[in-house]
């Protein structure tokens, strides 16, 4: 067993006894990769870093109060993050269908600001983050779980509740597509 | 290339970071807004807290397919020393009976008559070297012997009256076949007769290296193995004459039966005349199991 493991599982036993410096040790060691997880997903650094700190919170709601067995905190926290963006896209879309004319205005408001701010962000891109950017969600996740977070492929079939094998075919595909885009690009 | 692209995505892990100023303050909101449910003293995970990880980690693990490789491994590296050790055994051995388990699956699946023959002959002929070995015995008591020795022989008894069952239902076919098919069948008979025959005098030579007393005790059940033994000749000769009514007199076997059931009536015998008319390859050399 891997030592990170091994101190996963004492973490989320001091967490499950309401230790805040446990707490605090989660943060230190996920928030970074958590950041960068959803970073991916939103395309903005303000709701990025909102979406961290809801993750965690909820993350020691969950450990706390749950009676359920919890055997992967790594797991666990990353199916929280995942699970907190799509509750993001939704209360999003929500939003625009009731939103009035007033909302209106401020939305075009917002979005030219988010439209400039994107338009620093996308410069400020190297080329290969704005091909992960271009990649549908699933192909994204798991290119970002396998290479950048370095999760095994029982791993990431645990995040994203899949299988092993479907893993491996996400994996594949999503890596040819991200090579024959870069080519494109240099092309 | 792909392990550039890869190294590519791996470099943007250096890359994105959340600011830092951002990180800490997050980190600071977050401790306040728990601390309202948090445990009010420092936690210690105590000996139960280090078992429970222990313990998970010990089921998690029980379940990883390297672990189960090595089960499934383990198992079948058992099971074969079981049957390896279980070839050697003999009567009074608690792997003797699983012995005899897997001789009959053998014969289960062995097809042809001739071959079951040979088979059951052969395992006629390993009781033989198991009473060989048994003889020879210095370390067990008196008892012991006797009790092993008479195992071992009756076994010897049910392979013969095993043959004599097998003898029986050849004869019963042998009016259906052709000529050629049963002078086969006539000589396969011949020779298995011979064998037993064979097989009984060589029990009867080891049994005489025991003690008087020792030789006492198991003379019944020798004296009823030698009878199996003439059973299996007075098949043979009942099948040579169904033969020769049937359909004429065998080739070559004439001679021979009247030699096997000659040397039938005195049982123990020595070895009969038909031992140039072809011989089966049943590897009943009792020297080597």
């Amino acid at each position: 067993m891997k030592a990170s493991k091994l101190q996963d599982k004492l973490l989320l036993l001091r967490l499950k006894r309401k230790d805040p410096d446990a707490f605090a040790k989660v943060y230190d060691t996920y928030s970074t990769p958590i950041y960068r997880f959803i970073y991916f997903k939103v395309s903005n650094q303000q709701d990025a870093e909102d979406l961290t700190s809801e993750v965690f919170l909820k993350i020691w709601q969950y450990v706390t109060e749950t009676e359920e067995e919890v055997d992967n905190l790594r797991a666990l926290i990353y199916r929280s993050a995942r699970n907190l963006v799509i509750d993001f896209y939704r209360r999003r879309a929500a939003k625009s269908l009731t939103s009035d004319i007033d909302d209106m205005e401020n939305i075009v408001d917002a979005r030219q600001q988010s439209l400039l701010v994107g338009i620093d962000t996308t410069l400020a891109m190297t080329n290969v983050e704005k091909v992960l950017r271009q990649l549908k969600d699933e192909y994204r996740e798991v290119i970002i779980l396998k290479y950048l977070e370095e999760m095994s492929i029982g791993e990431i079939a645990n995040v994203l509740g899949k299988t092993k094998g479907s893993v491996r075919v996400l994996l594949h595909r999503a890596l040819k597509l991200v090579k024959e885009l870069l080519n494109q690009n240099v092309e | 290339m792909s392990n550039n692209v890869i190294n590519e995505i791996k470099k943007l892990k250096s890359e994105i970071k959340p600011r830092l100023e951002w990180q800490t303050l997050s980190r600071d909101v977050l401790l306040s807004q728990i601390k309202e449910t948090a445990a009010p003293e420092k936690v210690s995970l105590g000996v139960s807290g280090f078992w429970s990880i222990l313990n998970q980690t010990f089921r998690q693990g029980l379940f990883e397919p390297v672990v189960v490789m090595f089960l499934i491994l383990g198992s079948f590296l058992m099971s074969s020393l079981t049957i390896n050790a279980a070839f050697y055994s003999l009567p009074g051995d608690n792997l003797y009976r699983v012995k005899l388990a897997l001789e009959k699956t053998h014969a289960a699946f062995v097809t042809g008559d001739e071959q079951k023959l040979e088979l059951k002959i052969e395992y006629a002929a390993k009781r033989v070297a198991e009473i060989d070995k048994l003889v020879a015995q210095t370390n067990v008591d008196s008892a012991t012997k006797k009790r092993n020795i008479e195992a071992a022989v009756n076994e010897f008894k049910n392979n013969v009256t095993d043959v004599n069952s097998h003898l029986a239902r050849l004869n019963q076919s042998i009016k259906q076949s052709d000529s050629v098919e049963k002078n086969h069948t006539v000589k396969m008979a011949l020779l298995a007769s011979t064998k037993t025959e064979e097989l009984v005098k060589t029990i009867d030579e080891k049994v005489n290296q025991l003690t008087v007393d020792e030789q006492q005790d198991v003379s019944s059940v020798i004296a009823a193995a030698a009878k199996s033994a003439q059973e299996t000749s007075i098949s043979v000769q009942q099948l040579v004459q169904d033969a020769n009514q049937s359909g004429g007199p065998v080739e070559g076997v004439a001679t021979s039966t009247e030699s096997t059931v000659n040397a039938s009536t005195t049982v123990p015998v020595g070895k009969s005349g038909n031992s140039d008319s072809g011989r089966l390859d049943i590897g009943t050399d009792v020297t080597a199991n």
